[in-house]
C-alpha cells in the first residue's frame, strides 16, 4: 500500500490543501459519501422531530378518537381523514404515536451510548493504563459480562426493577436503556484498551511523562483524543443495536409502560390487524427501519473517512 | 495449544458461578414470588403459598437455597418448575433445547452460505451491479428486526400464499415448517456476515501480498481463492461465533411467533411467572453456549491465522 | 539454474509444455510470447525497450502524470537503477513494465514497452500472465508486507514454479528448497514448511528474491529492496541480488532514492525527477561529471567519509512539482540556483554530453550553456 501510493505522495503533498488536518479531512470524505450524508440528514431529522415532537404532534400520543373508529368499524386507515396515517383499533393517533415512538428511539440511542461511554470508556484506559493485574481483572469481567445473554439480562433486570422508583422512571424506560448499556459496554472498554495500549508507547506518551504530567492528564488530555475517531465510530455503529434491542423488547413487552408505546410495540399492537390493517404494522416496521438504516450509513461513512488505512483510497 | 483450550475450558467455571450469582440475586430481587398469582389472576390464599414456598424451600435464606441449587445441578438435577408442576426443569429443557439448537445452526448455515459468498462477491465487483445488489440485502437484513421479518413472512407466505403452515406444532414431520422461522432468523446474520466480509475483503484487495501474488502471474482465479479469501476470512471468523450464539439465545421470538417447540419461548414466561428454575437453567445453557462458542471461535482463528499462537 | 528446470515437463510435448492450460492466446504478440517462452536465448536488439512511457493516476484533485513520457532501453544482463525522490515516478514505471498499476486509479496513457522484442502492451491480461513471473521477477520494498501471511513458505515459492514450469507439487517444493538454500536460508528444506511471521525482516526478503528468481527470469524488478531493512542486513540482500544475477545473467532494474546504493549495483543509472528521466548515463560518467543540478543534489546529500564530523546532511530544498498539471517549464527550475528564464519558460530535452550514452535534460549543462 506504502509503495503504491508512494507515487502519489509527493504530487498530494505538494498541492495546497485546503484543511490539512485530520478532522477536517475527514469531514471532507465524509461529505463525499453520499449514503453517509443520507443517513446524516434522516438521523438528524429523527432527532428534530424527537425534541420538538410534542409540540408538533397533531393529537396526544394517548388521546383517543372513539368517534372515528366508531365510524371505521375498527382502526383507521391512513390518508383518508385527519388522521394522515390513521389510528389503532383504540382510535389513537398513528403519526403522534409514531413521533413519540421516535423520542423513545432517540433516547435509547443517547441514554445507552452515554451508559457505554461511562462504564467502557474508564475500564478500557484504567486496563490499557496500569497493565498488568488490573488489566487482567477487568478484562475478566468483561468476559463474564460478554457471556450473559444479552436479552435475557435485559429482561431480567427490567424486570426485577420494575416495582422500584428506578423501574418506573421514564414511563419504565429507564431501566431497559441502563439495561441495554450494561451489556454493551463491553465493546468499548475492548476498544479503548486496544487503542490506548498501541498509543502508550509513543513519543508523546513519554515526552508527556518526562515533563512531569499526571496519569489521569495523560490518559484524559492525550490519549483518548488520540482514540476518539474510532470511539465516535463505535458509538454511532452501536446505536443501531441499542435502537433494535428496545423494540424487540418493546415487541415482547418489556419496556414502556402503557399508553406510552415504542415503535416495537406498535408492531406488536399492529399484528393482530395485519390482514385487514397492515399499515399499523407496516408504518412502525418501516419507522424502525429507516432508523437502523440511517445510524448504519451514517456510522459506515464515519469509519470510512476516520480510518487512516483507507486515506487517499477515496 | 492444548494447555490453552484446558485453561480457557477451567475459566468457563466461574464465568458461570458469577453469571448465576447474578441471576439469582436478580430473581430475587423482586418483591414477588412465583406464587403470588396463578393463571387467570387468582389470588392464591395466603395459607396456600405458604405451604407451597415451605414445600420448595423458598422461606430458607438465599445462601441456603442458591447451595441447593448447585448441589442439585452438580448431580445434573435442575429442579422442579413452579409453573408447569407436572414437569422437571430437566423435562422442559429436555424436549426444547435440541430444536432450539437445530433451528440456530440451520439459520446460522444458512448465513454463512449467503452471506459469505454475498460479501465476497460484491468485493471483487466493486461498485458494480452484484456489489449493489449485495448491498441491498445487507440493507434489507440490517433494517428488518427479526420479529418483524417474521411477521412479514407469516403473514406472506403462510396466509396469503399458504405455502408453508404457520404453526410448526409437528416441527420435524414436515420440512416445510422450519423453513421460515430458519429465514426469519437468518436474515441480520446474513446482512451482518456479508457486510463483513465485504469490507474484509476490499481491505485485502488492496494489501502487498496480492500484488506480489499477481507478480508471479498467477490467474485471477487462483489469486482470490487461495491469497485473498482466507485472509479476509479471518476477521470474519471473529463474529461468527457472537452470531451462533445469538442465534442459538435470541431465537425466543421467532419461536414464539411461529409456535416453534423450542425452549426459547419458555423464557419470557418464565422470568414473568417467577419460575426460578427455568430461569437459572435457561440463562446457564445460553451462557454455556456463548463460552464455548467463543472458544470454538478462537481455536478456529488459531487455525486459519499461522500467526496466532497460543500458549 | 537449470538443475531442476526440465524435471517434470512433458518433454514430448514441446510446443504447450510451459503454458498454463487455461491460457488462450488471442494477439499476435501472444504467439510470439509463446514461441520464445520455450528458452532462455535473446530474440531481440534489447531485453527492455521502454518508449514514451506515460501513466496517469486519476486522483479527486486531477490526473496525476506520475510517469511522463519515459524512454529508456536494457540489455540482457544489464543491471540499470532507477534514481529519485519518492513520487518521482520509479516505482510506477516500474510496475508499468509488468503492467501492474493499480487501475483504478492508474492507467499507462501511452508509450510502448518492448520486452524480448514483444510489445507487452499489446498483450491480453492472460497473456500477460505467462511473462510475469515466468520473464520477470518483482521484489517489493516492503518483505513485512508483501508475503502472505496464511501460506507457507515453501508454498509461496513453489507456486509460480508451479503454474510456468509445469513441475507437479513436488518438484516444486524441491525447487524452493534448492532456491530459498540459493538465497542464504539455513536448513532451507525444513523451513520449507514455515509461516512468513516465522523469519525476520532480512529473512523474508531473501524469501521475496527467490520467489523473484524462481523461474530463472530474464529481468528482475528490484523496488526499493532494502528501504525497509537494517544497514546491515541492506547490504548483505544487495549483495545476494547482485551475485545471483551475475549467476544467472539476469538482467536487473533496480529502483532506489539511494544514489549510493545504484552506484555499487549498477551498470547503467537512469536518474527520475517529477516523473521524467532527467539524466542518464554510466554510473562513473554520472557520478564523475553530473550533468543535471538535481543530480548533483542527490550526489551532495550522501553522507561523505571524507567530511569534516558535524557537517550538515546537505539536502535538497523545496518540494517537487504538482504533476497534475506540470507546465512547460523545466520541473526543476523552482529548486535550481542555476536557473534562468528560459528554464521557466521552455523545458529542456534529453540531450547528449560528452561520454557516450550520457544525456541529461538540463540548457545550462548543454554545450555552451552557462553552467560549468
Amino acid at each position: 500500500m506504502a509503495n503504491r501510493s508512494g507515487a502519489l505522495e509527493a504530487p498530494a503533498a505538494a498541492t495546497p490543501r485546503r484543511s490539512a488536518s485530520l478532522w477536517g479531512d475527514a469531514f471532507r470524505r465524509l461529505l463525499k459519501n453520499r449514503l453517509a450524508i443520507l443517513g446524516g440528514i434522516i438521523v438528524a431529522f429523527l432527532v428534530l422531530v424527537a425534541i420538538f415532537g410534542p409540540f408538533l404532534t397533531p393529537y396526544e400520543y394517548q388521546a383517543q378518537d372513539l368517534q372515528a373508529v366508531r365510524q371505521a368499524r375498527g382502526p383507521v386507515n391512513p390518508f383518508v381523514g385527519p388522521h394522515l396515517l390513521g389510528t389503532d383499533n383504540l382510535g389513537r393517533d398513528l403519526l403522534s404515536r409514531l413521533m413519540d415512538g421516535a423520542r423513545i428511539s432517540m433516547t435509547v440511542a443517547l441514554v445507552v451510548q452515554i451508559v457505554v461511554l461511562l462504564i467502557g470508556v474508564p475500564v478500557g484506559a484504567a486496563a490499557a493504563w496500569f497493565g498488568g493485574r488490573v488489566d487482567t481483572l477487568l478484562m475478566r469481567i468483561t468476559d463474564i459480562v460478554y457471556a450473559f445473554p444479552d436479552l435475557l439480562f435485559i429482561i431480567l433486570l427490567s424486570v426485577a426493577l420494575r416495582e422500584t422508583a428506578f423501574g418506573k422512571a421514564l414511563d419504565g424506560l429507564l431501566v431497559v436503556f441502563v439495561a441495554i448499556g450494561l451489556t454493551a459496554w463491553v465493546g468499548m472498554a475492548r476498544l479503548v484498551r486496544g487503542q490506548l495500549l498501541s498509543l502508550k508507547e509513543t513519543e508523546f506518551v513519554e515526552a508527556a511523562k518526562a515533563v512531569g504530567v499526571s496519569d489521569f492528564k495523560i490518559v484524559t488530555r492525550h490519549l483518548l483524543p488520540n482514540a476518539s475517531g474510532p470511539m465516535i465510530v463505535a458509538i454511532t455503529l452501536g446505536i443501531p443495536g441499542a435502537i433494535l434491542a428496545e423494540a424487540t423488547l418493546a415487541f415482547i413487552g418489556i419496556g414502556a409502560a402503557p399508553p406510552r408505546a415504542s415503535w416495537g410495540s406498535l408492531v406488536a399492537d399492529g399484528q393482530t390487524y395485519l390482514r385487514s390493517e397492515p399499515h399499523l404494522v407496516i408504518i412502525p416496521a418501516l419507522a424502525v427501519a429507516i432508523a437502523l438504516i440511517s445510524f448504519t450509513f451514517l456510522g459506515d461513512g464515519l469509519r470510512d473517512a476516520l480510518d487512516p488505512k483507507l486515506k487517499g483510497k477515496q | 495449544m492444548l494447555g490453552y483450550i484446558i485453561r480457557r475450558v477451567l475459566w468457563i467455571i466461574p464465568v458461570l458461578f458469577f453469571v448465576s450469582v447474578i441471576t439469582f440475586v436478580l430473581m430475587r430481587a423482586t418483591p414477588s414470588g412465583p406464587f403470588d398469582s396463578f393463571g387467570g389472576g387468582r389470588i392464591a390464599a395466603p395459607g396456600v403459598v405458604a405451604a407451597l414456598e415451605a414445600k420448595y424451600g423458598l422461606n430458607d435464606p438465599p445462601h441456603v437455597q442458591y447451595l441447593r441449587w448447585v448441589g442439585n445441578l452438580l448431580q445434573g438435577d435442575l429442579g422442579p418448575s413452579y409453573k408447569y408442576r407436572d414437569r422437571t426443569v430437566n423435562d422442559i429443557v429436555g424436549e426444547g433445547i435440541g430444536t432450539t439448537v437445530m433451528l440456530g445452526l440451520m439459520a446460522f448455515t444458512v448465513a454463512v452460505l449467503i452471506g459469505i459468498p454475498l460479501g465476497v462477491i460484491a468485493a471483487l465487483r466493486h461498485n458494480g451491479i452484484p456489489d449493489y445488489l449485495a448491498t441491498f440485502v445487507s440493507i434489507i437484513g440490517i433494517a428488518t428486526p427479526s420479529f418483524v421479518l417474521a411477521i412479514l413472512l407469516l403473514v406472506f407466505f403462510s396466509v396469503t400464499l399458504g405455502w408453508f403452515p404457520s404453526q410448526s406444532a409437528r416441527w420435524w414431520d414436515n420440512p416445510s415448517t422450519w423453513v421460515l422461522p430458519t429465514v426469519a432468523l437468518a436474515g441480520f446474520p446474513i446482512a451482518q456476515i456479508a457486510r463483513y466480509t465485504r469490507a474484509s475483503m476490499l481491505e485485502v484487495t488492496r494489501k502487498d501480498y496480492v500484488r506480489t501474488a499477481q507478480s508471479k502471474g498467477l490467474r485471477e482465479r487462483t489469486i482470490v481463492s487461495i491469497h485473498m479469501i482466507r485472509n479476509a476470512l479471518i476477521p470474519v471468523v471473529t463474529i461468527l461465533g457472537p452470531i451462533l450464539a445469538f442465534l442459538i439465545t435470541g431465537s425466543f421470538i421467532v419461536e414464539t411467533i411461529f409456535g416453534v417447540p423450542g425452549i426459547g419461548r419458555y423464557y419470557i414466561v418464565s422470568i414473568g411467572q417467577r419460575d426460578y428454575g427455568v430461569i437459572m437453567a435457561m440463562t446457564m445453557l445460553f451462557a454455556v453456549a456463548i463460552a464455548v462458542l467463543n472458544l470454538v471461535v478462537d481455536v478456529l482463528y488459531a487455525y486459519i491465522d499461522p500467526r496466532i499462537r497460543y500458549s | 539454474m537449470t538443475v531442476t528446470n526440465d524435471q517434470g515437463r512433458a518433454p514430448g510435448d514441446p510446443e504447450l509444455s510451459e503454458l498454463p492450460d487455461d491460457v488462450q492466446i488471442e494477439t499476435e504478440e501472444g504467439q510470439k510470447l509463446v514461441s520464445l517462452l520455450r528458452d532462455d536465448r535473446p530474440h531481440a536488439r534489447k531485453l527492455l525497450e521502454v518508449r514514451n512511457l506515460s501513466t496517469h493516476f486519476t486522483t479527486r484533485d486531477g490526473e496525476v502524470h506520475a510517469v511522463d513520457d519515459v524512454s529508456f532501453e536494457l540489455d540482457y544482463g544489464e543491471t540499470l537503477g532507477l534514481v529519485g525522490e519518492s513520487g518521482c515516478g520509479k516505482s510506477v514505471t516500474a510496475l508499468s513494465l509488468t503492467r501492474l498499476v493499480p487501475n483504478p486509479p492508474g492507467k499507462i496513457v501511452a508509450g510502448e514497452i518492448i520486452f524480448d522484442g514483444i510489445d507487452i502492451l499489446k498483450l491480453t491480461g492472460n497473456e500477460m500472465r505467462l511473462l510475469r513471473g515466468k520473464k520477470i521477477g518483482f521484489i517489493f520494498q516492503d518483505p513485512m508486507t508483501s508475503l502472505n501471511p496464511t501460506l507457507t513458505i515453501g508454498y509461496q515459492i513453489a507456486e509460480s514454479a508451479r503454474i510456468h514450469m509445469g513441475l507437479s507439487r513436488r518438484a516444486a517444493l524441491d525447487r524452493a528448497a534448492e532456491l530459498l538454500s540459493k538465497v542464504g536460508i539455513p536448513r532451507a528444506k525444513d523451513r520449507l514448511s514455515d509461516y512468513p511471521h516465522q523469519f525476520s525482516g532480512g529473512m523474508r526478503q531473501r524469501v521475496m528474491i527467490a520467489i523473484a528468481l524462481a523461474c530463472d527470469p530474464m529481468l528482475l524488478l528490484a523496488d526499493e529492496p532494502t528501504t525497509a531493512l537494517d544497514v546491515t542486513i541492506q547490504a548483505q540482500i544487495l549483495e545476494l541480488i547482485r551475485s545471483l544475477s551475475e549467476e544467472f545473467g539476469t538482467a536487473v532494474i533496480l529502483i532506489t532514492h539511494d544514489l549510493g546504493i545504484a552506484a555499487g549495483m549498477c551498470n547503467r543509472i537512469n536518474v527520475m525527477y517529477a516523473g521524467r528521466i532527467v539524466e542518464t548515463g554510466k554510473v562513473d560518467d554520472i557520478f564523475e561529471h553530473p550533468q543535471m543540478p538535481y543530480a548533483w543534489g542527490l550526489l551532495d546529500s550522501l553522507p561523505r567519509l571524507d567530511e569534516e564530523k558535524g557537517a550538515r546532511l546537505r539536502t535538497i530544498e523545496g518540494m517537487p512539482p504538482d504533476l497534475i498539471n506540470p507546465g512547460p517549464e523545466c520541473r526543476f527550475s523552482p529548486r535550481c540556483h542555476y536557473a534562468r528564464d528560459v528554464c521557466r519558460t521552455s523545458e529542456p530535452a534529453l540531450s547528449p554530453r560528452e561520454e557516450e550514452g550520457h544525456l541529461a535534460r538540463c540548457f545550462g549543462t548543454e554545450p555552451g550553456g552557462w553552467i560549468q
